[in-house]
């Protein structure tokens, strides 16, 4: 009897006075409710799943690019300081003309044996020799920085360019292979003109990059 | 289904319970019950009463009962339509019929009972008065009719019932308190007409109380009650002379007596054909109101006649709509919770897939990620996003690496050059007289964000202008490592050519 009365108190109030609306908010309120939960977690899902199909067709790019930065960053940490000096400036150039000029001043009808011996002089000399000079040093806490200009040009032939171009470019050219011991060398000016016969005039200005350690993120 | 049709009459409350199963109608009880003068009053009294007329009957949980309106307290019209019925035909409808009687709006009720296969409608209007007075007689005995109909619609069901042939009668129905009289034309309700006194009234008059009334006395006596019963058959008459038709004229009610029959036909002559019998007992007679109230009701369930509106409906009917309205909102709850279970179990079994694909991929391709990711607890999302973000960090490119073509790269192509090469097997050869390569622009300590960028001047000397022109062609076609989207330029000096262009990088 008392569910009786309850029922008919419910069925006056929601029903009676134009209160019709409270049962109407009643009854769709819980969908709303549960449209209000769920549906920012199924719009996070849904952004979720794209962001993992996003990020899984993106990842072997990523993953190969990271081992890359790895085996160079592994590759010029360890470098020797002073490399330039070591490699690059001892580098004895035109040693095949050198050769020549050599067995010419030698020779018993040589005629011009002063002006062979003052070639050889030039090309033994330190005018011909690479001589770098350090400009605008910058450095953090893991890179240095170093600006390498010439400080005159050079004269070379074949032989010397794919030597030089190998240790300082850290790429095998021919039978000339490079140091695994050189910092990172950027050429950043490279001025090449033809001379007579073989010879070439070099003009070059490098970057120099040394890694401390472990690499600036 | 069942329904109780109820009706008040006097101290007398008489009930007809009917069943229907199917088109069958089936009438299962009829039963009468003296109100005493104290239940009226008496709470207890009145519920003793009540308990005591419901146990007449076995009422099934699903009997409803129905009362109705006096003729007195309704107004009838009846219409034809072109129209099948419509709700807004309905509404319409309503609104001219309220439009007509020229009463307070707020105070009409009015509801409509539409016959589809004539296309005929008939309302029924009456006020909220009329209403609460017919609601409050039956309060009084503690009854609550769920539906309350009209007594003229009843007696018309009860005729098609009884005698579904019969289209157009009049029919008299006298009770104790009140005698209803109606025009049925073509199975259509035209008007109906009520008196407020019936044999009750009569018997007032009657010199011999404990006897029973006897009309066959009546014809020459000068006597207080048969004046009165004169005057009744003439109120009577009237009310079917209002008709102006003549019809067969059908009695129901408390006219079992032949003897009082005959003396009404006799004052009833010019208003009617011919008295019509029914074939019902005479018990079925008596209780024409009731059995009508019911077998309307359960005939038109789709559409029943119902005045009680709004703030009306009967106490069975609130419970009703509170039950239904109870379900209604458990029901979309418990929907709603079923729907939040399976919409939160799907979403974390999405999330857990996610979870297993990362650890698998990790697991397979980057275990150091992995461990990075997993070491500590967070939930999908920030997973995720923690491992797209580590992905489109080391998705760019490190900026020390070098990116542009190298010296030895580029004088390798330039030497080895399709078109240099051709050149080279024909008497007029190109001969590069100066090459600089320039690195223009690289990220540096002081500017990471800058990009590698080579520029190449290129001196050269070539005898045809041909060839000068073939050379040019294919660093503007961008071939190989030139960039032919950045400016190429092409001087013409007096011993040689000069090129100057971008690279392309990696």
């Amino acid at each position: 009897m008392n569910f009786m009365m309850f029922f008919e108190q419910v069925g006056r109030f929601f029903f009676e006075k134009k209160q019709v609306w409270i049962f109407f908010s009643l009854l769709i309120a819980p969908f709303f409710l549960v449209l209000a939960v769920l549906a920012p977690r199924f719009f996070t899902l849904r952004e979720t799943e794209r962001s993992f199909d996003s990020a899984a067709l993106r990842g072997r790019a990523a993953l190969e690019k990271r081992i890359e930065k790895e085996m160079f960053l592994c590759r010029f940490s360890k470098f020797e300081p002073y490399f330039i000096d070591q490699y690059l400036e001892a580098l004895p150039l035109l040693q095949d003309n050198l050769q020549e000029l050599y067995a010419m001043k030698n020779h018993p009808a040589s005629k011009n044996r002063d002006a062979l011996a003052k070639r050889i002089e030039f090309l033994e000399g330190p005018d011909n020799r690479l001589s770098f000079a350090e400009e605008n040093i910058r450095s953090s806490k893991r890179i240095k920085e170093t600006e390498e200009r010439l400080l005159h040009p050079v004269e070379i032939d074949m032989n010397d360019l794919n030597r030089l171009l190998s240790l300082i470019e850290d790429v095998a050219i021919g039978g000339y292979t490079p140091k695994e011991t050189s910092p990172q060398l950027i050429i950043q000016d490279f001025v090449l003109t033809k001379k007579n016969g073989a010879a070439y005039e070099l003009n070059l200005s490098l970057l120099k990059r040394e890694f401390l350690h472990t690499a600036e993120k | 289904m069942q329904a109780t049709g109820v009706q008040i009459d006097g101290r007398s409350l008489r009930g007809a319970l009917v069943r229907r199963a199917g088109q069958k109608l089936q009438l299962i009880d009829l039963k009468t019950h003296e109100i005493e003068e104290s239940c009226k009053s008496d709470l207890h009294a009145s519920n003793t009463a009540k308990n005591k007329f419901f146990n007449l009957f076995i009422r099934g949980a699903s009997s409803t009962l129905v009362s109705g309106l006096q003729s007195n307290d309704l107004l009838i019209r009846s219409r034809t339509f072109t129209p099948a019925k419509s709700r807004k035909l309905r509404q319409a409808l309503i609104l001219q019929v309220e439009a007509q009687l020229h009463l307070k709006a707020e105070e009409l009720i009015t509801v409509s009972l539409f016959e589809a296969q004539e296309k005929r409608a008939t309302t029924y209007s009456t006020t909220q008065p009329a209403l609460n007075a017919h609601l409050e007689a039956f309060h009084k005995i503690h009854l609550d009719p769920e539906r309350v109909s009209a007594v003229p619609a009843a007696l018309k069901a009860f005729v098609k019932w009884k005698e579904p042939d019969f289209a157009s009668y009049f029919l008299l129905d006298i009770g104790l308190t009140s005698a209803n009289c109606i025009w049925v034309e073509n199975g259509l309700l035209q008007k109906a007409h009520a008196l407020s006194f019936g044999l009750q009234h009569l018997k007032g008059f009657w010199e011999n109380k404990n006897d029973s009334i006897d009309f066959s006395a009546i014809k020459n006596s000068q006597s207080a009650f048969a004046e009165e019963a004169r005057t009744f058959r003439r109120e009577i008459a009237k009310m079917l002379h209002s008709f102006q038709q003549q019809r067969p004229l059908i009695f129901t009610g408390e006219t079992n007596d032949s003897a009082f029959r005959e003396f009404l036909l006799e004052g009833l002559r010019e208003c009617i054909t011919e008295e019509k019998q029914l074939s019902c007992t005479a018990e079925e007679r008596l209780y024409a109101v009731c059995i009508g109230l019911a077998i309307d009701y359960l005939i038109n369930i789709k559409q029943p006649i119902q005045f009680r509106h709004g703030s009306s409906l009967s106490s069975q009917n609130w419970q009703k709509l509170g039950r239904s309205g109870c379900f209604l909102i458990s029901a979309a709850a418990m929907l709603c919770a079923l729907i939040y279970g399976t919409g939160s179990w799907w979403i974390d079994k999405r999330e857990k897939d996610i979870i297993h694909n990362l650890e698998a991929w990790t697991a397979e391709k980057d275990p150091t990620l992995r461990l990075e990711l997993f070491s500590a607890g967070k939930d999908t999302p920030t997973l995720v996003n923690q491992w797209l973000r580590l992905i489109e960090k080391n998705a760019k490119d490190y900026r020390f690496l070098m990116k542009a073509p190298k010296v030895a790269q580029f004088l390798d192509w330039i030497a080895h050059h399709p078109l240099v090469d051709s050149f080279s097997q024909t008497p007029d050869p190109i001969f590069f007289e100066q090459i600089r390569y320039q690195l223009v622009s690289l990220p540096h300590l002081d500017a990471m964000d800058n990009p590698y960028l080579v520029k190449i001047d290129l001196d050269f000397k070539v005898g045809s202008p041909l060839h000068a022109r073939k050379f040019h062609e294919m660093l503007l076609q961008g071939q190989g490592l030139v960039d032919a989207s950045r400016e190429i330029s092409w001087d013409v000096l007096p011993d040689r050519y000069r090129a100057t262009f971008y690279l392309k990088n990696e």
